[in-house]
């Protein structure tokens, strides 16, 4: 038996367990310097939460008619002006921006196929124990030098398979989609989006997208057109051949 | 402590109940990572997805329902490392799409069981070897340790620990050539 079959075995998920068990990967001091540094960041994340609380609870306003009157009629003013602003960044970007479907009347460096990838449900992953978690790309757009994908993922029945686990409901973590852009060999080169938001709720990556039995969410992808070849898949990071959604950019 | 337990713990005292949670699954989580990131990143690497998969677990660990919370932080421990690995920019293999799989036979069934008796008896081989032998073999080869940092931990220098580690391996092999 080679070196590296006795590696392969040892790493196979049947021993994780007993591994944990019998022979710890950290000392104490490891322990409780990784523990150490949990409890900053959950310390941090709960000041940053805290923080603008803190600070409307502790605003103090002298009151007036006149100050009672002004700062709404103030604020009203400033509400026109802004959606009066908005409304012209959106006319102007919808003569920029060209469609999904692009105007055949003009002129364009890249179409995007949509025959493979709009609508089409893929299971997302073979590693449920029952039913199925689908990926359906709803949109693809130009977003500046960023070509954003919209996704809906919808957990049908399905229940994740984990280590001696049954039962759980599916974890599917949001910064595992990527693009899978070309072959060397038998290995996939990957790119990761340069954004990601979920359900147009949160900005920046979500940590995590955890869909129980029935549970749907969207979620938008960027990635820099420069970086897509002509033709790519969408992938998560289990497996790039079942679980991907082939869009095609053809140059005009 | 049990999974209720340890939650009844966490909702009447929060921070005894994440403590309990950390001493709990702290070796479990860390074993799952290094599984998945040894090779591939450094020892800082497993060490930030280490404390990126507790701390998401912690801030949602009100969210967490059925019966087993070491499913899901199992679960978590897996994702995060496997995204680790995409971010370390390590190319993926390439799969077989599941409609291409073959159908499960009783052959297959055969040879899994073959599968999980041999990973029984690699375990039980590694105890044999006896201390520190398995201790270095598993931290060499498992969680990815450099062999001075093992040195340390077994109380042996760097080259003494090398070489009792290549001889344990040498038993190892020598020991289960017979399942091949």
């Amino acid at each position: 038996m080679r070196k590296k079959d006795i590696i392969r075995l040892l790493r196979h998920a049947d021993n994780t367990e007993q591994i944990s068990k019998d022979y710890p990967g950290l000392t104490d001091a490891e322990r409780e310097m990784l523990f150490s540094r949990i409890t900053q960041k959950l310390q941090a994340a709960q000041t940053e939460e805290a923080a603008p609380a803190e600070e409307e609870q502790f605003t103090i306003v002298q009151e007036s008619r006149f100050s009672r009157v002004f700062p709404a009629a103030a604020a009203a003013v400033c509400m026109l002006a802004l959606c009066g602003t908005f409304a012209g960044l959106f006319w102007m970007k919808g003569q920029m921006q060209s469609p999904v479907q692009p105007d055949p009347t003009e002129s364009l460096n890249f179409e995007i196929n949509h025959e493979f990838a709009i609508g089409d449900k893929y299971a997302a992953n073979n590693f449920t124990q029952s039913g199925t978690l689908w990926m359906t790309v709803t949109e693809t757009a130009y977003d500046g030098d960023l070509f954003r994908v919209d996704l809906l993922l919808e957990n049908e029945r399905a229940v994740s398979i984990a280590d001696n686990a049954i039962g759980a409901p599916y974890l599917f973590m949001a910064d595992n989609f990527m693009a899978a852009t070309g072959q060397n060999g038998d290995n996939w080169l990957t790119i990761q989006p340069c954004k990601i938001t979920m359900s147009n709720v949160q900005e920046g990556l979500p940590n995590t997208v955890s869909l129980r039995s029935g549970e749907s969410c969207e979620l938008s992808l960027w990635f820099k057109t420069e970086s897509l070849p002509a033709e790519w898949k969408l992938v998560t990071s289990y497996s790039v051949a079942n679980s991907y959604t082939v869009i095609t950019m053809k140059e005009d | 402590m049990t999974d209720s337990e340890l939650r009844a713990l966490i909702k009447t005292s929060p921070a005894q109940g994440h403590r309990a949670l950390y001493d709990t699954y702290a070796n479990y989580v860390y074993a799952v990572i290094s599984r998945h990131l040894a090779g591939y990143g450094s020892r800082e690497d497993i060490e930030d997805c280490f404390v990126e998969t507790f701390t998401m677990v912690l801030q949602h660990i009100d969210d967490i329902t059925g019966d087993s919370l070491k499913a899901y932080i199992g679960v978590a421990a897996r994702n995060r490392a496997l995204s680790f690995r995409g971010k370390l920019g390590w190319q993926m293999q390439n799969t077989v799409p599941l409609e291409d799989a073959a159908e499960p036979s009783v052959q297959h069934v055969e040879e899994h069981l073959e599968q999980k008796a041999l990973h029984a008896q690699l375990m039980q081989e590694v105890k044999n070897l006896g201390e520190p032998d398995a201790t270095i073999l598993i931290q060499k080869y498992f969680y990815g340790r450099k062999m001075k940092e093992i040195g340390k931990m077994v109380g042996l220098s760097a080259n003494a620990a090398q070489v009792r580690c290549s001889r344990a391996l040498k038993q190892l092999r020598n020991k289960l050539s017979d399942w091949r």
